[in-house]
């Protein structure tokens, strides 16, 4: 039988496929990207919140230690639109009046339907340092009079307002989450590498190295520091000092694992071929080895950012990391974990909401990424 | 491969040796003792401590001696006696300390592990073999969100909960008189009726972890040229799945499972805090913070010997798995 | 407040003179007891009786078990608490989240030498000791001890026991290496120490070179001093003393307790049992006079039987306590010991309620206990500055008795009250409680600490003045009060700081004088503790007094003669000692030393409903000592 080439049954290139081939490694990134839904959304939802503790001073409508005495422990306040004289577009809230029952020694608060505070934009407030540049005291919403309720996420004991602190919380767990990481993908890589690639001794002494930093107790290092630390240091300096010097010691976990897959993949084929091509060690691990691993890496990176700031709220239970007055979430949250919270003001658990949907998003945008990035599809 | 053993546990004594002695520094690291602690507690509360007093007890506690003296005691009644010494905190023997409380520590450890295996992997698996469906991202989501809450707090809210609708407080593992009662079947019982709620709430903040890793590792190597191969030639769909790849996806697990050892001995510690589980986790944490010098030492002592026994099996099962390791250097 | 202190003062010293005297207790007598109210002052039967659960266990008959003149119970003074004769049985639970340590039950189970009933300092009683007399120039205590009284095994407690406790223990140089100061004369630490002279089998005579008026009263309470510095069991003790053990007994028990040979000092140190080493294993066993005993401990639990030799009754003869065990349980956050108290697990707590909790506490009453409202006995979070602080211009600015004025008319007591104690407490009247932001801000003007460009007041340096506040989270209120009045501080234009730090590092640091603002508690209320938070506002100061000049720096005048006035407290008779402390009040509201902003704060306890013999009038931990008289109603 003979086989016709019939020309029209030969694949034809389309554009799309065209365009496809020629694209740029980077576009090809995105595409693979832009089809995990879930990623998309967490990397839209991270900039946002990470656009918000930027801009933390100039969204909040208080700032963090401004206490409203007449509203200890006030609920979030509704936002009407409506009210029995008709629609108005623009929102606003009504006064709370306290109530409190000496039976019980609860405290109530009710709206006050006679007077109302409408809601504006762009309002004079209190003032603050724009990120420490200049004095301003224009805040995006508030009410006209800056002493008057306005609480979206309720008050605190000494009647400060939850929704500014957790803005202000949030620039700061937010930032330290990606200090910490840098260092140990630093050590973690190079060490790890080194250890994997070239085996022997080299990968004896660097293994037993990490035996033995992994068996020093870190609690009683974190409690040294922060006792060794300058004093005259802030509390949020020191707290930045302590990460930096753990995460040098942090490298272990993620060396191990990049060791384990090196003494895989120096054995695989492509290895071999490049060693044989005459390339150096260096490039060898850097640019053929890596990379394959980025996979895992990038995993690992995404895993990391979010435990720094889950690690943050652990600190501060034990009462080793942030305490008040600095306001994270981890600190706030500590007014969070307790039972009268639970039963009685528990809109104190919103800082929770927001670290919940961080780390949610990482973990989504973890997986886009690792997938924009999979060297094999 | 029995000259590597050899090898290493040569190695070992050396490596122990060095981190007694790290550990023994670190702990006495933050400033004050443990007995700078206790008189402070004592004074606080409005008891009158002596400076005889204080002098007694630091002659007592060997706090008076220099702090190699003190190491020099500690691994002389370990290596000699196997004597771990004694806890101020607890005014007790350490191995009665940490003794009482293993068994239950292991078996909350390992069911929490079995947990955290049985949820993750499938789950892992399913997200790789059907990337970007529906039933994907709701799975996922499910594993991940025990990552997102932070545990502590979970089991506060649950506790809480727990109490308000049945008016049954959950103040440990075991209700009531059960606590100190000697091991019956009731008493079994009643601890299998509340172990579910420490396991979940540990156990899911791991299952994240976990999921992605399995799920990255898979995505990997279902791409790689060997399975394209076998699917090519016909094999079933799950005996290809299960053959190579998910082996080969375990490998960052295995390169840490040796760590899995020292993790069941010392279980978790804050979440076991605020359910207040009689397990090891919290008595580490409350020895370290408080300068409990023999109990903190000796127990550190124990999980890194375990580390590194495990870091040895996790290297013989590295080249188990993987027949293309050797150890050695670079083959030219 | 004051006044009604002084006029309650007078009336129990009246009551108290027409009562006991000096000395004695009360013999049995058989005067009728009123049908209504229960007669306190005398046992009124003409037997003694015995908790049932005692009953069959082979015991002597309770007769015998109690001394012969055993102390009619008088922990809450009749002003304070209507007592009512009390019923045999049950069990109270209490709940700790520290090992080895319940306050609530350490309080009480302690039993003092002499007693001061209600804790309040105003009426010395016999206790364990049947009474004292005071020579005329206050320098020589006869003490009479209780014939028949008996350890809890049986035992007999004669003058032997206390002379072992004197002359081998407090006496021996390797047991005790620096002499107590409060056992010198003049309680100074340079002072000569005390002699000790056994009169007869029961008496025994304390002299010193000095009058020491305070001496019973410090007998009695201070620092919660139980009886075991002065009072050991010699039968028991003596097998681990070098004087009295066999050598070779000895030597074997130091082999066995693992300790270096020779080294019989540790082992005695490991088998005597002190005053808060009650909920401690080693007490098992032990001999004591306490009304329960520690029989039990496991991982989680303490068990307390009743002591069968325990030397009090009440009026009706009944020898106490009523209820027969105590259950400590240990769990290990503060979230548990609340969530043990909603379910109704606990029967009693006090150092651990608190008043945050109280909507709490009052939501789940309906599971078998009450939350009472009681007074605290310390100022909660008393402010300090500390002028010994090596800065020179620090100490410039803080030593000015007007910079603490300012800072005084700046704290708004009502804020403080209302936000950090819910309303429970009062502006203390001890400094003036004013509140003028207008004339704190002159006096810091007058000063010359005028506002920078940036808005902060600068020191007499020019430069901006700092205030750091490093706080530790040693009760729930410091921190948030520290907010609050940094806040209110800050309005008067100084840079006021905080930073929270751990309570081992704040002690440290306390003590290394590193500190320069801080907030802690002071027994201000309790005039005998002699606690007026002198290490806190002036460590070099303090140390310099306390050491007898040795380290530490030289006091100012006036602080010197704060210190002396303090002294003078301690070392005079309750009645004298009114007068210093006085004085003490008005130099503390003259130069302000430390704040103390509020006083009489409320403090929740937790007892279980059906117990009766709880009052709420007086302090919260006056009823925490008073444990032998609570009972379980039918």
């Amino acid at each position: 039988m003979n086989v016709v080439l019939n020309r029209k049954a030969l694949p034809v290139e389309t554009d799309q496929q065209v365009v496809y081939e020629v694209a740029s490694q980077w576009q090809l990134m995105w595409w693979k990207f832009k089809k995990h839904k879930m990623a998309l959304i967490a990397a839209i939802v991270l900039l946002i919140m990470y656009l918000m503790a930027g801009f933390c001073e100039f969204i909040s409508p208080d700032v963090p230690q401004q206490r409203f005495t007449e509203y200890v422990y006030a609920p979030p306040q509704p936002i009407h639109f409506a009210d029995k004289n008709g629609f108005s577009l623009r929102p606003f809230v009504y006064d709370m009046k306290e109530k409190i029952d000496t039976k019980t020694f609860q405290n109530h608060f009710f709206e006050d339907t006679s007077k109302k505070y409408p809601i504006y934009f762009f309002v004079k407030g209190e003032t603050y340092k724009f990120w420490g540049l200049f004095n301003t005291d224009i805040h995006l919403f508030g009410l006209k009079d800056p002493n008057k309720p306005l609480f979206l996420m309720g008050t605190d004991q000494l009647g400060r307002d939850l929704f500014s602190r957790a803005l202000y919380g949030g620039r700061i767990s937010l930032s330290f989450g990606f200090i910490g990481i840098f260092l140990t993908l630093f050590f973690g890589l190079i060490l790890g590498g080194i250890s994997g690639y070239f085996g022997g001794v080299v990968d004896t002494i660097v293994q037993r190295m990490i035996d033995l930093l992994i068996s020093i107790p870190t609690i009683p290092l974190w409690m040294a520091l922060a006792a060794a630390l300058p004093r005259d240091w802030s509390a949020v300096k020191i707290y930045f000092g302590m990460i930096i010097i753990l995460s040098a010691l942090g490298w272990t976990g993620l060396a191990r694992v990049v060791r384990g897959m090196l003494l895989s993949l120096r054995e695989e084929d492509f290895t071999v071929a490049a060693r044989l091509a005459g390339a150096s060690d260096w490039r060898i691990i850097t640019k053929h080895l890596l990379p394959s691993m980025a996979s895992y890496i990038i995993v690992s990176l995404t895993l990391a950012i979010p435990g720094t700031i889950l690690g943050e709220t652990a600190l501060s239970f034990l009462g080793l990391g942030l305490q008040p007055p600095v306001v994270s979430w981890g600190v706030l949250l500590q007014d969070a974990q307790n039972l009268e919270t639970l039963a009685f003001h528990s809109w104190l658990l919103w800082p929770a909401a927001f670290i919940v949907v961080t780390v949610l998003m990482f973990n989504f945008l973890g997986d886009g990424l690792r997938d924009a990035a999979d060297p094999y599809k | 491969m029995l000259n590597y053993i050899g090898h290493r546990v040569l190695q070992l004594i050396p490596l122990l040796i060095a981190i007694t002695i790290i550990t023994f520094i670190t702990i006495k690291l933050p400033p004050g003792d443990f007995l700078t602690t206790y008189i402070q507690q004592l004074k606080l509360s409005g008891n009158a401590v002596s400076q005889s007093q204080i002098l007694s007890l630091q002659h007592l506690y060997g706090l008076d001696q220099p702090a190699y003296m003190q190491y020099l005691d500690w691994m002389k009644n370990i290596l000699t006696k196997g004597d771990l010494g004694y806890s101020f905190g607890w005014n007790e023997p350490v191995s009665q300390v940490i003794g009482e409380r293993l068994g239950l520590t292991m078996l909350i450890s390992i069911l929490t592990l079995i947990f955290v295996w049985v949820v993750s992997i499938p789950i892992g698996i399913y997200s790789a073999t059907h990337q970007y469906s529906i039933l994907d991202y709701i799975i996922t989501f499910i594993g991940f969100i025990g990552l997102a809450v932070p545990g502590f707090l979970l089991a506060l809210v649950l506790v809480y909960v727990v109490f308000v609708h049945t008016g049954v407080a959950i103040t440990g593992l075991f209700s009531g008189h059960y606590q100190d009662a000697v091991w019956s079947m009731g008493k079994f019982l009643n601890m299998m009726s509340r172990i579910w709620l420490p396991v979940i709430i540990i156990g899911m903040s791991g299952t994240a972890g976990l999921i992605r890793v399995m799920r990255g590792m898979l995505l990997d190597e279902l791409q790689k040229q060997y399975v394209i191969t076998a699917r090519a030639k016909g094999v079933k769909e799950r005996k290809l799945l299960f053959k190579y790849p998910v082996r080969m996806a375990i490998n960052p697990l295995i390169s840490t499972i040796g760590w899995t050892l020292p993790a069941i001995i010392s279980g978790e510690a804050i979440v076991s805090i605020v359910l207040n589980l009689p397990t090891t986790g919290p008595i580490l944490l409350k020895a370290l913070m408080t300068q409990d010098m023999y109990l903190a030492g000796s127990f550190v002592l124990i999980l890194s010997v375990l580390t590194v026994i495990g870091t040895l099996l996790s290297d013989i099962l590295l080249a188990w798995v993987d027949p293309r390791i050797r150890f050695g250097g670079v083959q030219e | 407040m004051k006044k009604f202190l002084k006029t309650a003062i007078a009336t129990i010293f009246l009551a108290s003179m027409a009562l006991t005297g000096c000395g004695g207790g009360t013999t049995p007598a058989s005067t009728t007891a009123k049908s209504t109210t229960t007669d306190t002052t005398k046992v009124t039967s003409t037997g003694y009786s015995q908790a049932p659960s005692l009953d069959g266990k082979g015991l002597p008959p309770v007769k015998d078990r109690l001394p012969v003149q055993p102390k009619l119970v008088n922990e809450e003074p009749s002003d304070l608490l209507n007592y009512t004769i009390g019923t045999y049985g049950g069990t109270l639970r209490t709940v700790t989240s520290t090992p080895n340590w319940d306050a609530d039950v350490f309080v009480m189970d302690n039993e003092p030498l002499l007693n001061t009933p209600g804790i309040l300092g105003s009426q010395i009683t016999g206790n364990i000791l049947q009474g004292y007399k005071v020579s005329p120039d206050q320098k020589t205590f006869t003490f009479t001890m209780r014939k028949g009284l008996k350890w809890s095994d049986g035992q007999p407690v004669t003058v032997q026991d206390v002379k072992f406790a004197f002359d081998d223990v407090l006496f021996n140089k390797e047991l005790t290496p620096v002499f107590p100061a409060w056992l010198r004369s003049g309680g100074k630490v340079d002072g000569q120490p005390l002699k000790f002279d056994v009169i007869n089998d029961y008496t025994f005579q304390i002299s010193f070179s000095e009058p020491y008026g305070g001496f019973p009263i410090l007998l009695s309470i201070k620092g919660w001093v139980g009886y075991t510095d002065l009072l050991k069991p010699f039968h028991f003790l003596k097998q681990y003393h070098k004087k009295y053990a066999d050598p070779v007994v000895l030597a074997q028990e130091i082999k066995k307790a693992g300790f270096k040979k020779g080294d019989w000092v540790k082992l005695f140190q490991t088998k005597d049992v002190l005053n808060w080493d009650l909920p401690n294993p080693k007490a098992i066993g032990f001999p004591v006079l306490y009304p329960w005993m520690l029989v039990k401990k496991t991982a989680t639990t303490e068990y307390f039987d009743r002591n069968p030799y325990y030397f009090k009754v009440d009026s009706a003869g009944n020898q106490l306590p009523y209820i027969d065990n105590i259950q400590s349980s240990m769990v290990q956050s503060m979230d548990m010991e609340v969530m043990s108290v909603l379910a109704g697990n606990v029967d009693f707590q006090r150092q651990d309620a608190a008043l945050n909790k109280m909507p709490l506490y009052k939501e789940n009453e309906s599971h078998g206990y009450k939350a009472i409202m009681s007074k605290l006995h310390v100022t909660p979070t008393d402010i300090f500055l500390n002028e010994t602080y090596k800065d020179p211009v620090w100490r410039k600015v803080v030593q000015d008795v007007r910079f603490r004025q300012a800072l005084s008319l700046a704290m708004n007591r009502k804020d403080i009250i209302n936000d950090i104690y819910y309303g429970f407490a009062d502006p203390g009247i001890i400094e003036n409680p004013a509140f003028n932001l207008d004339e704190a801000n002159k006096l810091l003007d007058d000063m010359g600490m005028k506002k920078g460009p940036d808005g902060y007041r600068v020191g007499p340096d020019g430069k901006k003045f700092v205030i750091p506040f490093e706080v530790a989270a040693i009760a729930p209120d410091v921190v948030p009060l520290t907010e609050l009045v940094m806040a209110q501080w800050r309005s008067l234009g100084l840079d006021v700081t905080m930073k929270t730090i751990d309570p081992t590092l704040w002690g440290t640091r306390n003590a290394a004088n590193q500190l320069r603002a801080t907030v802690g508690w002071v027994h201000t209320q309790l005039w005998y503790m002699g606690d007026w938070g002198q290490g806190y506002w002036g460590p070099l100061w303090n140390e310099w007094y306390t050491t007898g000049g040795k380290q530490g720096e030289k006091p100012p005048a006036d602080v010197e003669k704060l210190y002396n006035l303090i002294n003078q407290v301690s070392v005079s008779s309750p009645d004298e000692a009114q007068k210093a402390i006085e004085q003490v009040h008005q130099e503390l509201g003259k130069n302000l030393w430390f704040f103390v902003p509020i006083e009489n704060v409320k403090q929740p306890v937790i007892v279980n409903a059906k117990l009766g013999n709880v009052t709420d009038k007086g302090y919260a931990i006056g009823l925490n000592f008073s444990a032998e008289e609570l009972y379980y109603k039918k």
